[in-house]
Parts: C-alpha cells; structure tokens; sequence
C-alpha cells in the first residue's frame, strides 16, 4: 500500500512536470537580459525588444531580417522566402507565412534564432559593431484600452495578457481578426498555440486554443469587460479538466464588417457573404458578424 | 475558418441537417476569387471549388 501511494506520488508529479498549465505555479527560472524589461509593457511607454534586423545565416546560407520602429519584421530565408512577422513577446518571433506560423525564440541577446522547426539563425554583425542591442517598440496611445460593450465593438483588442493555472501568457491578435498566436513560458519551456475566438453574446466570447507545440486543445469562455478585464473558464478536452481564468485586453481594434478585400489575413478578407459552388450545387456561406464561423446553405435537389 | 497564411484558410463543415463532415482548404484572391479542395471525411472523396466573397 505504501508503494502505491509513493507510485501514485511520482505519477502525479510527472503529470506536473509535463503538464505544467495545469500543475501548481513553479518559479519559472528566465533567463531574462538584466537591461530588458520581464514584461514587454511594463515601462507604460512600449515593450523593449531586441534589435535584429540586419544579415543573418542559416547553416553558412545568407538570411535576413528587417524590423521597423512600430515592431514589425521580415524574415528572408536562405531560399529567398519571405514571411511577415512580429515580436510575440521579447524573447519569441512569429513568422506568420511560414508553416502557419513559424515560432522562433531569440537568444544569445539577439544574436542567435532557434526555430521551431529546428533550424537555427546567427547574427552577422557588422565591423563596426554597430547593431544589435534592442529597440522599444512604442504603444500608440490611441490603442489605450477602450472597450465597448463587446460583440462587434472592436472590443477584442490586440494583445491579451493572460493567466491560468499560476501560469502567464501573451495573447497576440493576427491583425483585426479573431485568431490569436499564444505563447506561455512554463517552467522555461514555451508552450505555444493558436487560438481562435468566436463572439458569443455582447460581450462574451468562447476560444477554441489549439496547441502548436504539443496536443492540448482547450475550450476557453470569457467575459469581457468595458475595462478590459476578462475573467472565464477552461476545460482540457482530453481530459475534462475545468479552471478558471483571467486576463486583460491591451489595446482597441476596430473590427472591419466589410466587403473590401485586403492583402491577406487580419485585413477583413473573409467578408460578410461566400457565394460558393461545388460538385454542380451552389451555396450562400453567411458570416456570424466578424467571426470566422460561417452558417451555409446548399439547394440540393436529387 | 481559420487562417493558414497570408491568404489561405481551412475551413472544417459539420453539417447541422446529416452528419456530413468536410474539411475544405482555400486560396482568397484580392479581387475576392476563392479556389480550393474539399473531402468528406468520411468517403475521402476529394473534389475542387470556387466561390466569391462579398
């Protein structure tokens, strides 16, 4: 009986370890540059990330990357693919055109990339030294939180910071659209997911999170309140587990109801109507407001 | 839908009058043309279609 319960003792803390959303808080032991700031907002002006644009090489091959001063990237590999991107919090990149959202993190104070996919990036800098270092990418105070009452109120904002289980992670918003690129630092791992929401009343939303880095999917509900604040409830489809959830809604995005058709994802692109035609039969595919969730109807006569 | 790319989704249908499932993929053009491939789940059978957003 006796080994049973220390066998049932190390199960459940394996279970922690591997699943530490759901455990009890760890310390995470960061490594955090002494001069950058833990979290990307917290000198109230912007979030200080690393300076990396410029010649990069992957495996000798040349790659590069340019940044602008409101944060955003482009990643050149050493094929001549190019991918938009951004900073998902000071040490994580997101190369959003590449394998539906390449994860990178930056280390070796900038200087070195690791890719989810494996392949890793090393600065070149130049002679002169110049370069490198890190830039603060300011928050335009226009994108103050300034939430209305919710379903169609842009009220979605562009960046969640979030909380569950002892745990926090950064919500980023592709865009004004209603999916989000997640990432978590547990335990000084990064669990990362995409998350897509869908409004559920004036002022609720549920969130389906699908992992990238592992297999959890989790349903999320939430409140959303004029201030910003969010307060919900999860549940791990695999195994039923239920928790609850907190989180605050950075900045205001208008989200577009519109019929004009941008660049690509996050520009309104999905439209109000698909009018749509397979094998002969024709369909009316009607958005729910700005969601991604579309009710269709098909003529269909035998 | 959800977006796979700069201009790309898939789209999952789970019919609410049978028990049809379908997973579809698209490519949105910027004058709202919409290519892609679709196959039911259950058969596997594969088929292309159009539409047009608005």
């Amino acid at each position: 009986m006796r080994f049973s319960r220390r066998l049932f003792l190390i199960i459940v803390s394996v279970f922690v370890l591997l699943f530490p959303p759901f455990g009890q808080h760890l310390v995470v032991a960061g490594s955090m540059p002494s001069n950058m700031a833990e979290h990307p907002e917290s000198n109230g002006q912007g979030f200080t990330v690393w300076s990396i644009g410029g010649t990069w090489t992957c495996d000798g091959k040349p790659t590069s990357i340019t940044q602008d001063g409101g944060g955003n990237l482009v990643f050149t590999n050493e094929m001549g693919s190019r991918s938009k991107g951004r900073f998902l919090n000071t040490e994580t990149v997101i190369a959003i055109e590449w394998e539906g959202g390449l994860h990178g993190s930056v280390q070796d104070g900038g200087k070195t990339i690791r890719w989810a996919n494996g392949t890793v990036w090393r600065r070149i800098l130049p002679e002169s030294g110049k370069g490198g270092g890190t830039i603060t990418i300011p928050i335009n105070p226009n994108d103050s939180v300034k939430l209305g009452s919710g379903g169609g109120s842009g009220s979605l904002g562009v960046r969640w910071d979030e909380r569950e289980n002892g745990f926090s992670g950064v919500w980023t918003r592709r865009g004004t659209s209603d999916v989000f690129d997640a990432v978590w630092d547990v335990n000084g791992r990064q669990v990362t997911a995409v998350l897509t929401m869908t409004w559920t009343g004036s002022d609720t939303v549920s969130i389906y999170r699908k992992d990238t880095s592992d297999s959890l999917e989790v349903d999320y509900t939430a409140t959303i309140g004029k201030d910003g604040s969010v307060t919900g409830s999860g549940k791990v489809r695999s195994t039923g587990l239920a928790f609850n959830w907190t989180a605050s809604v950075k900045g205001n995005t208008e989200r577009p109801v519109s019929n004009i058709l941008g660049s690509g994802r996050g520009s309104g692109l999905l439209g109000v109507r698909w009018d749509e035609r397979e094998n002969g039969f024709s369909g009316v595919w009607t958005r729910r407001g700005t969601s991604d969730v579309f009710d269709a109807v098909w003529d269909v006569q035998c | 839908m959800t977006w796979t790319g700069s201009d790309t989704v898939s789209i999952y249908r789970k019919d609410t009058s049978d028990s049809l499932e379908v997973d579809y993929t698209a490519t949105i053009g910027k004058d709202g043309s919409v290519t892609g491939a679709g196959k039911v789940r259950s058969t596997g059978l594969a088929f292309n279609w159009t539409a047009s957003v608005r």
